[in-house]
């Protein structure tokens, strides 16, 4: 069982409830899309994913943006019991969406990127490690049911 | 061999211009250390490691961290040949300091966020995908003269 210093339960707390998620989940999705272009063969029905520019003006991305931002708020709010909150989705993942793990990996780096442009100085090294540790506790639930 | 756009030439060269290599170093450097706990190993003899602060406040990784951002300017400014300019350290890093090529891409992504912190906004997706380009391909050079 993962166990939390109350630094990091703080800075989880702190991070998440300062969070625009509506600016942020479209924000990772677009720069996970931009930077690892091959991730765009999961959003084949999302219209124009051209250049940075499309993807950035995309309704949908935007949309599954905030959807995505919104599913990581079931970790913030069960900290102690992230691998039981993401069983479901992890199966979801696997079995109908057929997403290869490695991109929670890509998306969460992405996600670490805005909230570490957005926070500036007081992303500190322990801040940082904090979130890493709450992001790859996420990662490591969502892979779970894969088999 | 690896292709670069104008743009992104003129981002790299951007970037570059506006880092401070002699902060940005030791800060990237002191993340891993902080973030990544296991890679404190390979520096042993760089006496004391044993908390955030400590690691941020050490002499010894600072010197260390700046020696490695200025090693990053090969690249930025060979970006025609940057497999052929790192040989001779990837030999080094392979065959005398037996670093595992794993710790190449840790120090890769701290080094991202160092910038993402301190460029906020104008660290835009684009930005990101070309500078991220970079760090790849870095990589792959520091890996390449390992067996």
């Amino acid at each position: 069982m993962v166990v939390w210093t109350e630094f990091e339960r703080a800075t989880i707390q702190d991070i998440f409830s300062k969070m625009n998620y509506d600016v942020v989940g479209p924000q990772a999705l677009a720069r996970c899309l931009i930077v690892y272009p091959w991730t765009q063969r999961y959003f084949g029905n999302f219209g124009n994913l051209y250049n940075a520019a499309a993807i950035m003006g995309n309704p949908m991305v935007a949309a599954h943006g905030k959807v995505v931002l919104h599913g990581l708020d079931r970790a913030v709010k069960n900290m102690d019991n992230i691998k039981a909150t993401y069983a479901e989705l992890s199966v979801l993942h696997s079995e109908k969406l057929h997403v290869d793990p490695d991109n929670f990996r890509l998306l969460a780096d992405c996600l670490t990127v805005v909230v570490a442009g957005q926070l500036g100085s007081s992303f500190t090294p322990e801040v940082q490690a904090a979130f890493q540790k709450f992001i790859a506790v996420v990662i490591s639930a969502l892979g779970r049911q894969y088999h | 061999m690896v292709e670069w756009s104008a743009s992104e030439r003129n981002t790299i060269a951007n970037v570059w211009g506006k880092i401070n290599v002699d902060e940005i170093g030791p800060q990237a450097l002191a993340r891993v250390l902080i973030v990544y706990p296991w890679t404190q190993r390979y520096f042993g003899t760089f006496g004391n490691l044993s908390s955030a602060a400590a690691i941020q406040g050490n002499p010894k990784v600072a010197k260390h961290g700046k020696t490695v951002l200025n090693a990053l300017e090969k690249a930025v400014k060979n970006l025609d040949d940057i497999k052929g300019t790192y040989f001779q350290l990837s030999q080094l890093h392979c065959e005398k300091l037996n670093v595992d090529p794993d710790n190449f891409r840790l120090l890769a992504d701290c080094l991202t966020i160092v910038i993402a912190t301190k460029f906020g906004p104008a660290f835009n997706p684009a930005v990101q995908a070309t500078w991220q380009k970079l760090l790849s391909v870095v990589v792959s050079a520091l890996t390449s003269g390992y067996f």
